[in-house]
């Protein structure tokens, strides 16, 4: 039995999302142990990666990153062929921008669940909403940042949900009410397992822990394992700095601008 | 680094309320452990259903995924009594040291 990590950068447009996977790479190495397989249309000339697998890109439309000052292309679709494309039996499925600093997630790979996600987050510093919600029919979104899957039947019919969701996207963003554009892998996966589950909320596959999303337009240091995060919040009608600190944690960074200054650290 | 931000580092307080919030998400996610093939998080709630059988030996709990589990009370209670207390200590150690921020 072959475990190991999945992480997707693909059609690179102003976002070197390869530089950002090689760091994210490390990090897993470093913490779980595991070996890492890249899924990019372009060539990869480094020995971070234990694998590289050649896969095209296809656009899913064009995002601003907040913290940016450009938009650029987003090539995100493709992500539910990550059940084909992993050479593992057990596969963490990770953003390039998710990096690891903890063994926490080894607790996903060894448990028995054969699918896995997180259904709740924190955005730092300010959002604790723990669900997201999206479209008209307030769908409670699932993220696609973390994905435990297994080779079982019930991780391929989910994969193959996702992959019609991708196919029929705009029918689906019409049905539930959201903006088609760009595509996300969030709602396509949510939705994928609302089908899987009888038009209901699964029970067995949450993370039983938040995902946490440090959120863009914050100053972010970086030392060891340990995250200093300075935001501005209004407190008394008085807008005044605050900080903190998170040790051993996992974080999703959103913040495009700070990930490329992390690239070769 | 500009000096503004140097300025801004420092004159910037420390959140300890957001601080600890953040050391208690860690901690609970280290809670979290699997056995006999479910997936249980340590704590005086487990410890209690756990009391509750009645019985040492063989009984059948619902894990976090509400998933019905056979399991053996003295081996539950054992690991969930030691993940409880090895994170407790480690909480206590980081609650502590935030405390000294400013």
């Amino acid at each position: 039995m072959t475990t190991g990590a999945v992480i997707f950068a693909q059609g690179l447009g102003k976002i070197n999302y390869i530089a950002i996977a090689e760091r994210a790479a490390k990090q897993i190495h470093e913490y779980l142990d595991i070996p890492v397989t890249l899924i990019t249309d372009h060539p990869v000339d480094n020995t971070v990666f234990d694998q590289v697998v050649t896969a095209s890109a296809e656009l899913g439309g064009q995002r601003h990153w907040p913290g940016t000052d450009f938009t650029t292309n987003w090539y995100n679709i493709g992500r539910s062929r990550a059940f084909e494309l992993s050479p593992y039996d057990t596969t963490l499925l990770l953003d390039a921008d998710y990096w690891v600093y903890s063994d926490q997630l080894k607790l996903i790979l060894e448990s028995k669940h054969s699918f896995q996600c997180h259904s709740t987050y924190i955005g730092l510093p300010l959002k604790h909403d723990r669900v997201c919600y999206f479209g008209k029919a307030h769908v409670p979104m699932w993220w696609a940042t973390v994905v435990k899957f297994d080779r079982s039947e019930r991780s391929q019919d989910i994969f193959t949900a996702w992959q019609m969701v991708e196919k029929n996207y705009h029918h689906y963003a019409n049905l539930f009410g959201f903006d088609p554009n760009p595509f996300r892998n969030d709602y396509a996966l949510s939705l994928a397992l609302l089908l899987m589950s009888g038009n209901q909320q699964p029970t067995d596959v949450a993370i039983p822990w938040p995902l946490i999303n440090i959120e863009p337009g914050n100053q972010i240091n970086l030392d060891q394992n340990c995250l200093t995060l300075t935001f501005d919040r209004v407190t008394a009608g008085e807008l005044k700095s605050f900080k903190i600190t998170a040790a051993d944690t996992d974080i999703h960074v959103m913040d495009k601008k700070f990930l490329e200054t992390q690239i070769g650290n | 680094m500009d000096p503004t931000e140097i300025t801004q580092k420092v004159k910037s307080r420390f959140d300890h309320s957001l601080a600890r919030q953040m050391v208690k998400e860690k901690y609970q996610a280290k809670m979290v452990f699997a056995h006999a093939g479910g997936m249980w998080r340590a704590g005086p709630e487990l410890t209690a259903m756990i009391f509750t059988c009645g019985k040492i030996g063989e009984a059948v709990l619902l894990d976090l995924y509400e998933t019905p589990v056979k399991i053996n009370t003295t081996e539950l209670m054992a690991l969930s009594q030691q993940r409880w207390q090895e994170q407790m200590n480690a909480w206590l150690v980081e609650y502590e040291q935030l405390n000294k921020n400013r």
